[in-house]
């Protein structure tokens, strides 16, 4: 491949103004960029960024100012303003029991440059409605997440922010260089997209196909058919994630469902009634509409796997073409598969090999990277990463081998800080570029949540967000009204 | 790393093979120890009658025997309890200092006044010593007695007491021990139980004291041991885990008495926040509630009510003893209390996001020294059942309803001040589920006298008989009536 060529394409000083068009580059582009050229750009965005939202978004004033930090001079500097990504769940819990919501657009305010002062969220009754009051009458699209114990975070991205959140995951299924799937966007604009999954709500996953019908499909929803075309409550959510820690701490018996999701019971019980029927009629579709077709599939894996198990019993298999594209994130956590379990989702696909597995994170505006052909993750060029002495908290040296707690900054992101720390133990390699060709620093394959390491670990992922869901709607259902 | 060795005992017999390997907990040294699964006829007693021995002493020789072990637990002549000290120090969440303090005054809990006490107040010494008699009011007699009874003791690993304590309380009741250890506090109850060896090899208290560790949950040793066959009781401390490893073997014959972790609080009254010196000395006192033993105990304060009123008034008030109590904790003696050994991540990464966040809580501290969160609503945080490592929680209230509401099943010791209000509450706590009421300052003194977490477990470990006896000319037969 030749270097000169691929940068061609590549204007650094675009990028340095806006990096959120890092995915109008392929990957090839993004990735052949001297890594040098890379940190430059990074610097100029996170000056700004800092310069910028200090004094817009009053967490990170605060933070500043406990941390001493007045301007940002080097990449290191940020190190220490990265955010507990508890911080985005940092609200008291009795705030979405009580109903006051007015309290927490508050508290949403002071993680956001978007002014929300104006907005009267006193009258919602739940979670739902207040993401509905907050879609209808201002920037945000809250991307929450699917709950430790019920608590949400709240991530305040915006309409605008969810432009490149489209544009990173059609980019996600490209390929590097002369990999094998470089080519893979062609014709992708043609491709429908069959969901596995909630289409509506706030998760990670319905948000992310908002993004795409509304930046990428010109706002055409029939792109996108959902095995679950209804809406994954937040506010069923959190009770899910409220029974499943109750239940651990055999607390189950003092658990209460509120008036708010009692008045709701008779809807919710309709459409868990009608999920059966909607799912056969989902699978005729795509068998009688995309059978033989290429097409882009996506959805957890416990979700794929469900589905590919119901259509092997229905004797369907191969079911799309082999250049299919697929993205199956989230995780199995919480899941015990078949050993075999990649094999049923190839068959049931019909592509010869289980996609490369990716790395990101639903608080990331342009999430996942793929691996690439040779297991190693490379953090893309839009995310500055950081590794902190899990003990100490200290910035480890950004060369050599380093294992500690992963950090990152987005630069993608405008209207909130785009530093967080997350609870990943990751090992980098910063200063041996990998063979595959790509630029920059690698992340070793084997990432481990801390939590996981100290023992016990009752967050549910994403790909446990549906049981969750799922048994929380069976808990409602018995409780008395 | 040093590799300790954890011999099996059996009522006198000390087994030093070294069959199996154990990690300890805390990253801390593992150890080796025999394979219980080889002994398993020896441990269990299933000759019930074998208790008889230790009726052939008087409650007499029994306080001796114990003032006397008492004696040669003295830390700097015990080699054994040395060796439980230094396994200790690298497994346990307890500072060294403070874990020496507690190894030096161990012997103590087996002396003549603290023996007397607990069995005459906990049971009643002739109880204990022979069959009480009664004549009954609807005529004939009848003598009570509270009789041994074969049980093993899975125990707690947070403070070495809970080890030495039911070695003692076995020997009151004249009862056979069986004591599975936890994995980070291996070596305490197999010291107390070598000391007693060494002192008097065939003394019936002596025989009747085993300590063994084997994985909780291992199927082979548990159905073995845990039938009506092998033993009468199970005390089981620790938490909805333990009890789900125990559950499964619960049947007529075999009595659980669950000791289940416990959280506790803090109330304070008005008249506590008249001045800034009485702030002082009430801040000083409940200082001593949470940071004893680095808050790891049932008893410790964790969440603090304090009737500071909610308005703007009271908030500050709030947050000005919050600055009182941070500074008395810190002045806490080093046997006492001191920095966090090992903290709790989540419980950091909580209190860390807490303090970049705003309008809700005012944190002051923050890293190992521990922190004092002051709660801007009458609530406490959601992560209170995380709170330690000197982590309090203060919530400032009105109406005394809010800590009356907030007390349940779960809360074992509730400090108060000043002690009138004690007596004003103490009907309600209880009904509410607060399990000892005790002057602030003092929750980890602890009264001995029978009652514990809302039941008396010693009176539950007895077997209860009662003999009767009437003549037909007294209390003429069923038939002739």
């Amino acid at each position: 491949m030749d270097k000169k060529i691929a940068m061609q394409g590549v204007d650094i000083e675009l990028l340095k103004q806006h990096p959120e068009r890092y995915p109008d580059l392929s990957v090839t582009e993004q990735y052949t960029i001297p890594y040098d050229t890379v940190m430059d750009i990074q610097l100029a965005v996170l000056k700004d960024r800092f310069n910028h939202l200090v004094h817009k978004v009053p967490v990170l004033q605060k933070l500043a100012e406990t941390q001493g930090t007045r301007e940002i001079r080097d990449i290191h500097d940020a190190a220490v303003l990265l955010f507990p990504h508890s911080l985005y769940k940092s609200y008291p819990l009795s705030l979405l029991e009580k109903s006051r919501f007015d309290l927490l657009t508050k508290w949403l305010d002071t993680m956001t440059s978007i002014d929300l002062s104006g907005v009267d969220a006193s009258g919602c009754a739940g979670i739902d409605d207040w993401l509905d009051v907050m879609d209808t009458t201002t920037e945000l699209r809250i991307k929450h997440s699917s709950g430790t114990t019920g608590k949400l975070s709240f991530v305040p991205r915006t309409l605008g922010e969810t432009e490149a959140t489209a544009k990173g995951w059609r980019r996600s299924f490209e390929g590097f260089g002369d990999e094998p799937h470089a080519h893979a966007l062609e014709g992708f604009e043609d491709l429908h997209v069959i969901l596995i999954s909630y289409r509506k709500g706030a998760l990670a996953y319905p948000r992310m196909m908002d993004a795409a019908v509304h930046w990428l499909y010109g706002g055409d929803e029939s792109k996108i058919l959902a095995s679950n075309p209804v809406r994954m409550s937040a506010d069923v959510l959190s009770l899910g994630g409220r029974l499943q820690a109750a239940q651990a701490k055999g607390e189950l018996g003092q658990m209460q469902v509120s008036p708010t999701l009692l008045a709701r019971r008779d809807a919710f019980m309709r459409e868990q009634a009608a999920q059966p029927e909607r799912l056969r009629h989902f699978f005729a579709d795509i068998v009688e509409r995309f059978r033989g077709k290429r097409v882009i599939l996506v959805g957890s894996p416990p979700a794929v796997y469900d589905l590919a198990i119901e259509a092997r019993r229905n004797g369907l298999t191969d079911l799309f073409t082999p250049d299919s594209l697929t993205m199956f994130g989230g995780g199995a956590k919480g899941r015990i598969f078949e050993e075999d379990y990649k094999q049923v989702i190839c068959k049931f696909v019909g592509m010869p090999r289980y996609p490369l597995d990716g790395y990101g994170m639903s608080e990331m505006c342009i999430g996942a990277s793929r691996m690439c052909m040779l297991g190693n993750i490379h953090p893309l060029p839009t995310l500055i990463p950081f590794l902190l002495d899990s003990r100490s908290g200290e910035l480890l040296p950004r060369k050599g081998t380093q294992t500690g707690r992963y950090g990152w900054f987005d630069l993608a992101i405008k209207t909130h800080w785009g530093g967080l720390l997350s609870g990943d133990k990751v090992t980098m390699t910063w200063d041996e570029p990998c063979a595959c060709g790509r630029e920059g620093p690698i992340i070793h394959p084997e990432i481990r949540r801390f939590s996981e390491i100290e023992g016990g670990d009752d967050k549910i992922t994403c790909a446990g967000a549906m049981d969750a869901h799922d048994k929380a709607l069976d808990f409602i259902a018995q409780a008395v009204g | 790393m040093t590799k300790f060795h954890v011999p099996l005992i059996i009522r006198g017999q000390v087994i030093e093979d070294k069959d199996v390997e154990f990690a300890g907990r805390r990253s801390g040294s593992g150890f080796t120890t025999p394979d219980v699964k080889k002994h398993l006829n020896a441990l269990a007693l299933t000759v019930p009658s074998a208790l008889g021995d230790l009726y052939t002493l008087t409650f007499a020789d029994i306080a001796d025997y114990l003032q006397e072990l008492g004696d040669r637990l003295s830390f700097g002549q015990n080699a054994y309890l040395q060796e439980a000290y230094e396994l200790s120090v690298t497994t346990s969440g307890l500072s060294p200092d403070i874990l020496k303090g507690i190894y030096e005054t161990l012997g103590q809990g087996f002396s003549r006044a603290v023996v007397h006490q607990t069995a005459d107040k906990s049971i009643g010494i002739p109880y204990l010593e022979g069959w009480v008699g009664t004549k009954l009011d609807t005529g004939g007699h009848a003598w009570v007695r509270a009789i041994g009874a074969r049980a093993v003791h899975i125990i707690a690993g947070n403070i070495p007491n809970v080890a030495s304590m039911s070695i003692m309380r076995n020997a009151i009741i004249r009862s056979d021990i069986i004591v599975k250890t936890p994995s980070n506090d291996p070596l305490t109850a197999t010291a107390v139980a070598r000391t007693m060896i060494d002192m008097a090899p065939d003394h019936p208290i002596t025989k009747h004291v085993s300590v063994a560790y084997w994985k909780g949950g291992d199927k082979e040793v548990e159905e073995a041991l845990y039938t009506p066959r092998s033993i009468d009781k199970i005390v089981a401390w620790g938490g909805l885990a333990s009890i789900a490893h125990i559950a499964k073997y619960i049947q007529p014959g075999i009595d659980v008495i669950t000791l289940d972790p416990k959280l506790s609080s803090t109330i304070i009254g008005k008249e506590a926040f008249g001045s800034d010196s009485a702030m002082q000395a009430v801040a000083e006192r409940a200082a001593v509630d949470i940071g004893h033993r680095n808050q790891e105990a049932c008893h410790n304060a964790r969440v603090v009510y304090i009737q500071t009123g909610t308005d703007k008034d009271g908030l500050n008030k709030a947050n000005r003893f919050g600055k009182f109590l941070y500074d008395e904790i810190q002045k806490l003696p080093p046997h006492i209390s001191g920095p966090a050994i090992s903290p709790d991540p989540a419980l950091a990464e909580e209190v860390g996001a807490l303090k970049m966040s705003m309008g809700y809580y005012d944190v002051i501290g923050g890293g190992r020294e521990g922190a004092v969160i002051v709660s801007q609503l009458d609530e406490p945080v959601d992560f209170a059942r995380l709170l330690t490592n000197r982590v309090a929680n203060l919530v400032p209230f009105d109406s005394v309803e809010t800590p009356i509401r907030s007390t349940n099943a779960y809360t074992q010791t509730i400090g108060i001040y000043p002690d009138s209000l004690k007596k004003e509450l103490r009907d309600r706590l209880a009904f509410h589920g607060g399990q000892r009421l005790v002057s602030l300052g003092y929750a980890g003194r602890f009264a001995n006298i029978g009652p514990h977490d809302g039941i008396e477990p010693l009176r539950r470990m007895c077997k209860w008989i009662v003999e009767e006896e009437y003549a037909p000319e007294q209390v003429p037969l069923a038939s002739k009536t």
